[in-house]
């Protein structure tokens, strides 16, 4: 039945997808039908620079390459030219779009989209503590299922695979590279919970977060991240399932509340 | 009805049909390879394609790799609605200078696309198929392998099969040609086979025990059969020597699978 539904995604997608990653045509189909309905009447910047640097991030733009022009986007998403351009200004600001001059000229998504801490300071600023515990309840369901599931369908070898990638986010020498050990290890979770739905929900939620706990002024503990992880991988090896899913959601609520306190203490300042 | 002979593979190793009346697990068992058997008789025709292209006289390169695009789409064709995609994945050494390389379609839209595949092993979306299951089995062992389901999370994003069939010149391992194969789109082609109905209770599983397929809901698509006897009974040499308390064990020869049934009461 999922197949149906997801055929059905790729048809409504575009033709300009040659330069697309392998296996992101589905994601990116889906992403973009849903990340490029209309806002409501009047949308404000704020929601259309929301969806945008979302459809950046799930590479529904690739990076390198020319964002659709104002006028097409502004249509796509049902909202003034103007409104579209003050978006624009602030995905420049985070370092996700740059203007090129000239014939071939307009704005083109940045190859690395910008993990600056202070284009990270920016994109935080602009979460509300409603919207990072919005985020906060949907990923901790997807990731909390993800491991209860993976304790009860693991195996072996994913067992492994798993017990490997806890560790990654320790061992690794970036923010970069920190973010995507940690994306790696929730990934192969939902891999071991054999669920399609779970892996993508996951990627994307992590695409949506894990900036914001790395590339910050003062990233995460990767230790403590770390040990989560070692924790939730043995939990999964001894398919404690109901252990898991706790662990999990703990996990994924204290990577949260610091972000939260990171808002907050933003505003202190 | 459990007692039914258990069905040998014949000649190329494909049963051509349960012919027996009513159900039993091995018409199960000859479905799924009725299923299966085109794709596995394609990839065969084109590995035989791929082989000519290394049996030239000259040392192919890379670039000669798009010499095998009108048997890939001919393969896609002949497998629509079975395959999302197939293609060739060159050995590391299949080629002086060594290193990974494919050519490999899917469709997309109802067209054919080219998929290219990520080989930086400093990115994120770095896919090295050598380590792969499906790739590096067939490379020690020679023979035909199915991996899955799996979630392939880097490439379809789908829950899917994998047959891969190795090329071998002049007992040189070169790659494999494969084909994915999306679980659900294998799931309604075994419904569409007369496997006899669902009145038994019986699981397509494969040597994990993972579940393929099954007549029972319990037994999820995708959940674990974890049970010492089975895991003994795939490793076994003598598989007949193997005794299994609750259920019954079919093999789904060539495949690495078995058909497991219980009694009703289970």
């Amino acid at each position: 039945m999922t197949d149906g539904l997801r055929s059905e995604a790729a048809h409504s997608a575009r033709p300009d997808t040659t330069e697309q990653r392998p296996g992101e045509r589905s994601i990116v189909a889906s992403a973009r039908r849903s990340i490029l309905v209309p806002l409501d009447m009047g949308g404000r910047a704020g929601a259309v620079t929301d969806r945008l640097r979302e459809a950046i991030f799930l590479n529904v733009f690739p990076g390198g390459r020319p964002l659709p022009s104002e006028a097409v986007l502004s249509s796509e998403l049902g909202v003034s030219t103007k409104t579209l351009r003050e978006s624009l200004v602030v995905l420049r600001a985070e370092g996700l779009i740059e203007t090129r001059r000239g014939r071939t000229g307009g704005s083109f998504v940045k190859k690395t989209p910008g993990v600056s801490p202070a284009a990270v300071r920016l994109r935080l600023a602009g979460l509300s503590a409603s919207q990072l515990r919005d985020l906060s309840d949907e990923h901790r369901a997807v990731s909390g299922t993800a491991a209860l599931l993976a304790a009860d369908r693991a195996d072996d070898d994913q067992i492994a695979l798993l017990a490997e990638r806890a560790l990654g986010v320790r061992d690794a020498s970036t923010a970069v590279s920190r973010g995507r050990a940690d994306t790696q290890f929730h990934t192969e979770v939902a891999v071991a919970a054999q669920s399609e739905r779970l892996m993508r929900s996951e990627v994307m939620l992590q695409r949506d977060s894990r900036d914001l706990l790395w590339a910050c002024d003062s990233p995460f503990d990767p230790d403590q991240a770390a040990l989560d992880h070692q924790r939730i991988a043995d939990a999964i090896a001894r398919q404690d399932g109901d252990a898991a899913r706790a662990l999990a959601e703990e996990h994924i609520m204290s990577n949260y509340r610091f972000l939260l306190d990171k808002r907050l203490e933003m505003r202190r300042r | 009805m459990l007692k039914t002979v258990i069905q040998r593979p014949r000649g190329e190793g494909f049963v051509s049909g349960g012919s027996e009346a009513g159900w039993s697990p091995p018409v199960l068992s000859a479905a799924a390879l009725r299923v299966l058997s085109p794709v596995l008789d394609s990839l065969r025709d084109l590995g035989a394609e791929a082989n000519a292209l290394f049996a030239k006289g000259e040392q192919p390169t890379p670039e000669d790799l798009p010499l095998l695009r009108p048997a890939i789409h001919a393969t896609l064709e002949s497998l629509d609605g079975l395959a999302s995609g197939c293609g060739f994945l060159a050995a590391p050494n299949a080629f002086r200078g060594g290193r990974l390389c494919q050519q490999w379609w899917s469709w997309a839209e109802g067209e054919a696309v080219e998929l290219t595949l990520d080989f930086d092993s400093g990115s994120e979306s770095f896919y090295d198929y050598s380590v792969k299951e499906y790739f590096a089995r067939p490379a020690v062992t020679g023979l035909p392998e199915i991996e899955g389901p799996y979630v392939d999370y880097l490439c379809t994003q789908e829950y899917i099969l994998t047959c891969a069939v190795p090329v071998l010149v002049r007992d040189r391992f070169v790659g494999v040609v494969g084909a994915d194969i999306s679980i659900g789109s294998f799931q309604r082609r075994l419904l569409d086979e007369d496997f006899g109905g669902v009145d038994i209770a019986a699981a397509l599983v494969n040597n994990k025990g993972r579940v393929i397929f099954s007549t029972v809901s319990r037994l999820e698509p995708g959940s674990m059969v974890r049970n010492a006897e089975l895991t003994e009974w795939f490793t076994a040499k003598d598989r007949a020597a193997v005794r299994t308390t609750d259920f019954k064990v079919w093999p789904c020869e060539p495949l690495p699978w078995a058909v497991i049934a219980f009694n009703h009461d289970d």
